[in-house]
C-alpha cells in the first residue's frame, strides 16, 4: 500500500472511527517495510524480511508489536502525511512455546537496517521490556551500523558513548539473551549481535566484523571478500566469535528457541523442570564398551553424552571452535543441565588456550543461570608444543580453575578415563567448599600429576640412561608404576566417590540433580554479572 | 573439482596412512593417524573426495597445520 498523498487524515476534533482507520492505514505503510522492490531484493538474496522472521519465530498470532508507527513522517501544510519511512527496527513481545519473550530485528531493506533519518531502537521498547519483566530477550540482527549520513545530517560528528550499551549489560546480567546473525552485520548493530549469550549465524548468508571490505581495505590495505573475511568458516570455526553456524534461517530459529528452552527466565531463577519421560534409572547397555579396549584409541564422546541425557537431546554450543572441549546442554530427569566433556578425538582431548578460555566461558555461564553442570572428563592434561604455547595456554588455564573454583554451582564429574595434571585440576576444581560436589571413576579411569610415560622419562632419566640396558630399565620402570596408575588404589583412598560400572552414570547423575535443586534454588538469589562472551 | 589441502590438527608424528593416492573417501573416513599426546589420533575427513597428493610418510614429525595432503573435490 503505497502514500496516499491526498488522503485527508485525522485532526483533533474528528471522530474517533476516522483516527481508528488512519492508525491502521500508518500501520499498513509500515508493514510495507522498504517498498516491494526493496522486500523482492530480500527474498530474492533468500532472505526473510524482519516481520517474516519474527513470525517464525515466535507463536502464531502471539507477536505483539512496539513502535509500529514509528517512522520519519512528512507534513504537507493542512497537517497531512505525504512522506513516511517506517523505523528500520521491529520488535515487541511474542511467546514461544507459550512462554513470553521479548524479540526484535533490523529491518534491512530501509538503509540497510541503518537509517539516518529515524531513530528507533530495541534501547526504547524491548531492552527495558525485558529486563524489568524477567524474558527472554532475542535479537535478530542484519543491519549495517552508523552511517556517515547520519553525521551529515545531524551536523556534527558525536563523541561515541557508552549510552548505547548499559541497557544491554543490564540485559546481560538478567535475562537470557540471544542473537540470530542474520545477513552481512558490521559497527554498532554487530556489537549488539556479539553482547548475547549465544549467537548463530547462518552458513554463507551471515557475516560479522567491525567493518567490512570497503573500509577494511581503505584502512590497511587487505583485499577479501566478505565471507572470508567474516563469515562462518572464520567466526565459527577459526575464532569462536560466534558460537554456532546454521543451515538455514529456519534452523537459526530452532537453535535460539533450543538455546532459551534450558534456561530459566532470569540469572534470579531456577530452569523449570520438562516433563521429558525418560526414567532417571535406565541404564544404557552401551555405555560399558563405549571406550575401546586400547587406551591410545579415541571414540565418539557425543554418543557417551547423548546415552546419558534425557531423549538423547543434547544441544551444543561451540561445537567447532576448540572443540577439545564439548559444551552444552541437555535435561536429566527433565532438570535442565550444563555438560562439559573431553573430546579424546580433538587434539586428543587435551586442553590448549581455546579451549580453557571455552570452559571457562561455559561454567562462568552455567552459574549465571543456576544450572548444574555434569563433566565427563577424559584429560590428558594441557596441549603441548609451540602452537599451544602461542595462544598462553598455561595463563588461560588458569582463567578456567579460577571459573571452576568460583562457580558455586554444583558439579557431578564421571571420570571417564585420563585426568592429568593442573588442566584436569582445571576441570574437576571442587569449588564452593559447601558445594554438592561429587566425583565418580569410571574402570578406565586412570589419573594423576603426569602421566607414566613422560614422568618416568623426567623423574628417572639419569637412572634411565647409566642402566646396561635403558630402553629395558625404563620399560621395567613403568610396569611398576603401571600397578599404581589402577582406579582401584584411589578408590581405596577416596579420590572418588566410587568407582562405578558405567552403565550407572545416568542414574547417578540424575540422582545428583535432583538433590541439586534446593541448592539452586539458594544459589539464584546471588546478584549476577554479565557473562562476559 | 577444487584442491583441498588437508592440514594437520595437531602436532605429532605419523603413525599410519590410510589412504592411497587416487581412493575415494567420504566424509568420516580415516585419513592417517598421529601419535600425539600419547594417543592414536584418526585424522579424518572432512569432505568427500580423491586422494590427489599425498605429502607425508610414516615416522615422520609432522606440525599443526602443516599440509598432509591434498584431495580433489
Amino acid at each position: 500500500m503505497p502514500i496516499d498523498k491526498n488522503r485527508d487524515m485525522w485532526k483533533p476534533g474528528e471522530p474517533w472511527e476516522q483516527a481508528i482507520d488512519d492508525m491502521k492505514y500508518v500501520r499498513g505503510l509500515a508493514a510495507e517495510l522498504g517498498g516491494p522492490e526493496r522486500v523482492k531484493r530480500q527474498h530474492s538474496g533468500g532472505r526473510y524480511t524482519i516481520r517474516e522472521r519474527i513470525e517464525k519465530m515466535v507463536d502464531p498470532g502471539s507477536f505483539l508489536e512496539a513502535g509500529p508507527m514509528v517512522g520519519a513522517a512528512e507534513f504537507d501544510d493542512e497537517g497531512n502525511m505525504v512522506e513516511f519511512t517506517p523505523g528500520a527496527y521491529v520488535m515487541g513481545l511474542g511467546e514461544i512455546d507459550g512462554r513470553p519473550v521479548a524479540i526484535g530485528g533490523d529491518d534491512f531493506t530501509i538503509s540497510g537496517g541503518s537509517p539516518h533519518n529515524v531513530r528507533k531502537h530495541s534501547r526504547q521498547f524491548t531492552q527495558p521490556l525485558a529486563t524489568q519483566y524477567g524474558i527472554p530477550y532475542i535479537q535478530l540482527v542484519e543491519g549495517v551500523g552508523h552511517s556517515a549520513k547520519a553525521d551529515e545530517a545531524a551536523g556534527h560528528m558525536g563523541l561515541p558513548g557508552g549510552d548505547l550499551w548499559w541497557k544491554g549489560v543490564e540485559l546481560m546480567k538478567r535475562v537470557p539473551v540471544a542473537a540470530g546473525i542474520m545477513g552481512s552485520v558490521a559497527g554498532a548493530p554487530a556489537a549488539f549481535a556479539l553482547m548475547s549469550h549465544f549467537t548463530v549465524m547462518v552458513k554463507e548468508q551471515s557475516q560479522i566484523f567491525p567493518s567490512g571490505p570497503p573500509v577494511v581495505r581503505r584502512a590497511i590495505g587487505e583485499q577479501m571478500d566478505k565471507e572470508e573475511l567474516g563469515g562462518y568458516k572464520r567466526h565459527v570455526h577459526e575464532s569462536g566469535q560466534v558460537d554456532n553456524v546454521a543451515e538455514s534461517e529456519e534452523d537459526a530459529f530452532e537453535q535460539i528457541k533450543a538455546f532459551i528452552s534450558y534456561l530459566p527466565n532470569t540469572t534470579n531463577d531456577v530452569a523449570p523442570r520438562v516433563e521429558t519421560g525418560d526414567p532417571p534409572d535406565r541404564r544404557p547397555e552401551e555405555l560399558l564398551n563405549i571406550h575401546p579396549p586400547i587406551r591410545r584409541r579415541g571414540y565418539d564422546p557425543r554418543k557417551l553424552i547423548k546415552l546419558v541425557v534425557d531423549n538423547g537431546e543434547f544441544f551444543e554450543m561451540r561445537r567447532h571452535w576448540a572443540s577439545s572441549i564439548i559444551t552444552g546442554f541437555a535435561r536429566l530427569d527433565g532438570y535442565s543441565v550444563g555438560i562439559i566433556g573431553s573430546d579424546p578425538m580433538k587434539l586428543a582431548g587435551a586442553m590448549d588456550g581455546w579451549a580453557a578460555e571455552k570452559y571457562a566461558h561455559f561454567v562462568d555461564l552455567c552459574d549465571a543461570f543456576n544450572l548444574p553442570v555434569v563433566i565427563f572428563l577424559d584429560m590428558p592434561g594441557f596441549m603441548l608444543g609451540s602452537h599451544a604455547e602461542r595462544i598462553a595456554t598455561m595463563r588461560r588455564g588458569i582463567r578456567a580453575l579460577i571459573a571452576s573454583a568460583e562457580a558455586k554451582v554444583p558439579k557431578i564429574e564421571f571420570n571417564i578415563r585420563k585426568a592429568y595434571g593442573v588442566a584436569a585440576d582445571a576441570a574437576h576444581s571442587l569449588g564452593h567448599p559447601d558445594g554438592l560436589n561429587l566425583r565418580f571413576g569410571w574402570p578406565a579411569g586412570e589419573w594423576g600429576g603426569i602421566p607414566i610415560e613422560g614422568g618416568v622419562a623426567a623423574a628417572y632419566r639419569r637412572e634411565i640412561e647409566n642402566a646396561p640396558d635403558p630402553e629395558a630399565h625404563r620399560a621395567m620402570i613403568e610396569g611398576r608404576l603401571l600397578k599404581l596408575r589402577s582406579p582401584f588404589r584411589a578408590a581405596y583412598r577416596g579420590d572418588v566417590v566410587d568407582l562405578i560400572d558405567p552403565r550407572e552414570t545416568r542414574r547417578l547423575a540424575c540422582t545428583f540433580v535432583k538433590l541439586a535443586q534446593p541448592m539452586l534454588h539458594k544459589l539464584a538469589e546471588r546478584e549476577k554479572r554479565a557473562v562476559r562472551p | 573439482m577444487a584442491d583441498i589441502p588437508v592440514e594437520s590438527p595437531i602436532t605429532g608424528v605419523i603413525v599410519e596412512i590410510s589412504v592411497s593416492v587416487g581412493d575415494t573417501v567420504e566424509f568420516g573416513d580415516v585419513l592417517v593417524v598421529i601419535e600425539s599426546m600419547k594417543m592414536e589420533n584418526e585424522i579424518l575427513s572432512d569432505y568427500d573426495g580423491v586422494v590427489k597428493e599425498i605429502r607425508v610418510r610414516n615416522n615422520q614429525n609432522i606440525s599443526q597445520d602443516d599440509v598432509m595432503l591434498i584431495l580433489e573435490e
